[in-house]
């Protein structure tokens, strides 16, 4: 340090972390990428593990049904959101009519409703003994035999749709949206057709946007686990759960959900191609097109169309939801929902501080060594939300178990011995769970907010004398509080939503409001699942009322 | 050793060299900018003297302090030099006061309001220092810009091309403006831009830069009249080349006419030369003028007319012409050459000596 002694008192050199390549930046994003890594790495080798068996008998009476039924429901489902999406799309961003404009907010709302919600509020709706099949018989008897099932793939194709068609139709409103009116003025002077344009210009343009919408849907379809299991659909996510509550097999399990996570991860490569296309086809120039007037049939149809979107997504479910609240108001309230509420609160609150904080500590460090390998170990630490939470779930449970029976080893060589396990099935892990799953979304909160901070910023406060605290103190943390505040909300109503990863890893007796639903539902308890159906579905309403804030903003 | 010394710098990118060597000095209350296309280098240089990018060799001072030398050197933030950047980087949540107070620490709360209410005052602020930098116009944003890097008072400021997110008209305007407002305080100043313009507006003393070198350091007036070589006068102001043979006495024949005593006599072969020709040196002259040339296009100007005539030998000379009388495309006239206003330079391009 003499050379720097020699440029006054206090000098710092910039030479010394040159010579040292790995920054405390790079140390700290491989410590989430091992946390986060772990388990899906240990999930992915019992790929090939011999499991005695149990593994044969899976594959000659269960495999050949669970690929058959994700099959059918990956594609009804796709099927259904695509046309729900794209034509709510279309409608609500490129046409006029009665109503647009609340259609254009108002359908974005079934995103508040999770899919087990949904699921149990039609089952009960419309089963044999439901209101609606009672009416039916009473009625009109001639009807009532051929109401469809609902407990049928086609119901619950519908049902999933209903609850994930908001996904195609925000991302493909946008993509219409985007499309400028210079494009579209350029078309109709080379004699497109208003049909012609749809299909020759608007559809081909927004493909990237619906793409990326319905990749969302088959992530959230492969990873469903509360609306299939209230139909007693079987899909990978169900066989998970019983294989390993049910044999009691971790292993069988764990080879399940290797299955899940290669499909995941093929999802996942998809939806970064997409991401990727989607870029060229943004429009350029400022002005949206000017909506097609509807008249007559055409806008009375359209109305009437997303109307009932509306209904069947939303006011019919919210509606049934609320009756039930009523109905079983009284006898419900006494029954300790207290603990539910605050367990819930407890694990949406911790695990959202930490996910804020690896969130933060990930985003500054990306800021500050960025770089190959510092970007595909951010990638490999927000891989968690493409899995599914029963796989997390399993991989959770065999890194805990791993650690502590190396624990118990260590400790038993001093004489020790524990009297349960260290970790494995302690309310302590499920933040870190939640937080591998979720992490991706305050991240993306977070480094979007960063992002606006230029790098230009961080220098001319460093010419100002500013070091690296004080400017992460006085700039970058007061511009990127409202990411954080975001981030967090998003991520602390996604936990309390979430019910696979919960179910399996909470400890005995931990029930949050969601696995209340679960347990209610298995039941065919509905009238009692409703209130804490009702509480999730408020809370999920606050991160649709932000979009929806956000999107109208962009609009204006 | 002058205020500023920037001495044989060196620095890589991979394998694109960004300086090879580069060095001038600038002395105190001096403006200084580094002119140059692209991609030359320019803006690396001065982020190396602002300290974000470290050299691979040479040594900078600053008022007879090192801030980089034998492979080390003071961090950004000891340095003491103001910098201003191309987008301003104003911090969006802080207001126009807060903004020109972040850097100044160990101030006084009295001395501080003096400082920014001078500030405000001289760059013509005053009135908006509540309001935030979205709130205000691209030229405030610029010289809030300025009067931030200026508050603390630096040692030496530093501005990365900070006019080129304004329009034309505000650009001319604004920078005989930074430039008072620069003297006014003292300070030695350094600028990198690619327009030219802007740089005569603002420079005591220009650097002509291309791939990672300095060609020139010179005035203004010295850039423009005696270019050291031919790349200098190619990339300032307008100009011809004609082709030419320089005698042993020193005499320059060209189409454009013989001229006497260019160069020191020096016996030996002639030799080939490139005559360089200012615009303005060429006057549109009566038919007995020692060399005819055909009006190709001409185009008003305002102040006079800019014409490209086509000498027999088929060479174009650039002329500005101040006759309010028209000249006729396709015409032959006579044009005549001030010698003062000629270049020499040899094949390999650096400058003849008179």
């Amino acid at each position: 340090m003499n050379a720097c002694d020699a440029h006054g008192r206090g000098a710092r050199s910039i030479g010394l972390f040159q010579r040292v390549p790995v920054s405390g930046g790079l140390v700290l994003a491989l410590g989430v990428a091992v946390v986060v890594g772990l388990p899906i790495f240990l999930v992915m080798t019992s790929l090939f593990a011999d499991t005695h068996g149990i593994w044969d008998h899976l594959r000659e009476n269960l495999l050949a049904g669970l690929l058959a039924n994700t099959a059918v429901l990956s594609l009804g489902v796709l099927g259904l959101t695509a046309f729900f999406g794209v034509s709510a799309a279309y409608l609500t961003a490129l046409c006029e009519f009665p109503g647009r404009r609340f259609f254009s907010w108002a359908l974005l709302l079934p995103l508040a409703i999770p899919t087990y919600v949904m699921a149990f509020v039609y089952t009960g709706l419309l089963d044999f003994s439901g209101p609606v099949a009672t009416f039916l018989r009473q009625h009109l008897p001639a009807a009532a035999p051929f109401m469809p099932p609902i407990r049928s793939t086609g119901g619950v194709i519908l049902v999933l749709s209903l609850a994930l068609y908001p996904y195609v139709f925000l991302l493909s409103a946008g993509g219409f949206a985007s499309q400028g009116e210079r494009i579209l003025e350029a078309s109709r002077s080379l004699g497109l057709s208003q049909r012609h344009l749809f299909f020759r210009v608007l559809l081909p343009m927004a493909r990237p946007f619906i793409f990326g919408g319905l990749i969302l849907v088959l992530m959230e379809t492969l990873a469903d686990f509360g609306a299939v299991a209230v139909f007693n659909f079987d899909t990978f996510t169900t066989a998970i759960y019983k294989a390993w509550f049910g044999f009691f097999s971790i292993d069988a399990a764990s080879q399940l959900a290797s299955l899940l996570v290669v499909m995941a991860l093929m999802v996942l490569t998809a939806e970064g191609w997409s991401r990727r296309r989607m870029r060229y086809f943004k429009g350029r120039d400022g002005r949206s097109a000017i909506r097609v007037r509807l008249t007559g049939h055409c806008a009375l149809g359209a109305t009437l169309f997303l109307g009932g979107l509306f209904a069947v997504a939303f006011a019919i479910p919210m509606i049934q939801l609320i009756a039930w609240v009523v109905e079983a108001w009284r006898e419900e309230l006494h029954m300790g929902y207290g603990a539910l509420f605050s367990h819930s609160l407890l694990l949406a609150g911790g695990g959202a501080l930490l996910t804020l904080m690896v969130a933060l500590a990930l985003a500054f460090a990306g800021r500050t060594s960025p770089g190959w390998l510092m970007a595909s170990l951010s990638r490999l630490s927000l891989l968690g939300y493409a899995l599914p939470g029963t796989v997390l779930a399993v991989g959770m449970v065999r890194v805990l178990s791993g650690f502590d029976h190396m624990a118990a080893g260590f400790l038993g060589v001093f004489g020790v011995a524990l009297s349960g396990p260290l970790l494995q099935g302690t309310v302590w892990v499920m933040p870190v769970a939640y937080m591998v799953r979720f992490l991706s979304v305050g991240f993306n909160a977070i480094s979007s907010s960063l992002g606006r901070v230029s790098p230009s910023m961080d220098e001319a406060a460093r010419t100002m004398g500013v070091g690296k605290w004080a400017l992460m103190r006085r700039v970058h943390l007061p511009l990127i509080r409202r990411g954080m505040i975001t981030g967090s909300i998003l991520v602390f109503i996604d936990i309390m939503k979430e019910m696979p990863l919960t179910l399996m890893t909470r400890p005995f007796g931990w029930d949050t409001l969601a696995v209340k639903i679960f347990e209610l539902t298995s039941e065919g308890e509905w009238e009692r699942a409703a209130i804490p159906a009702v509480a999730l579905v408020a809370a999920g309403l606050i991160p649709v009322v932000l979009l929806v804030w956000q999107k109208e903003k962009v609009n204006r | 050793m002058s205020y500023l010394d920037v001495e044989a710098i060196t620095k890589h990118f991979g394998a694109t060299c960004v300086a090879r060597g580069v060095g001038f000095s600038l002395e105190k209350g001096d403006i200084g900018v580094l002119l140059g296309p692209s991609g030359c280098g320019k803006t690396t240089l001065l982020r190396m003297i602002a300290g974000f990018e470290s050299p691979d060799g040479g040594a900078i001072h600053l008022d007879g302090r090192a801030l980089w030398r034998e492979g080390r050197g003071l961090a950004a933030e000891a340095r003491h030099i103001g910098m201003v950047f191309q987008d301003y980087a104003l911090f969006p949540h802080l207001t126009v006061w807060e903004n020109i107070a972040f850097g100044m620490s160990g101030v006084s709360r009295k001395e501080m309001k003096a400082t920014i209410t001078e500030l405000l005052l001289v760059t013509g602020l005053k009135g908006v220092e509540k309001r935030y930098p979205h709130e205000i116009s691209g030229g405030q944003q610029q010289r809030v810009a300025l009067a931030r890097a200026i508050a603390p008072k630096p040692r030496c400021l530093l501005m990365d091309e900070p006019f080129s997110n304004l329009d034309v008209t505000l650009r001319e305007s604004l920078s005989a403006e930074v430039r008072d407002i620069i003297k006014r305080f003292g300070i030695t100043a350094l600028m990198v831009t690619h327009n030219q313009h802007e740089a005569f507006a603002m420079a005591d003393r220009i650097g002509v830069m291309m791939a990672g070198d300095i060609l020139q350091w010179d005035t203004p007036e010295g850039l423009y009249h005696a270019p050291e070589n031919l790349d200098v006068a190619r990339f300032i102001g307008e100009g011809s080349l004609i082709a030419g043979t320089l005698t042993p006495d020193g005499d320059v024949d060209c189409s454009l006419g013989l001229f006497t005593g260019m160069a020191e006599a020096e016996p030996g072969e002639a030799k080939r030369v490139h005559v360089f020709v200012r615009p303005e040196a060429v006057r549109v002259a009566p038919s007995h003028a020692p060399a005819r040339a055909r009006l190709e296009a001409s185009c008003f100007r305002g102040p006079g007319r800019s014409c490209l005539f086509r000498l027999p030998g088929g060479e174009g000379v650039k002329v500005a012409s101040h006759d309010r009388c028209g000249l006729t495309e396709g015409s032959s006239y006579g044009l005549c050459v001030a010698e003062e206003g000629l270049s020499l330079f040899l094949e390999a391009g650096g400058r003849v000596s008179r």
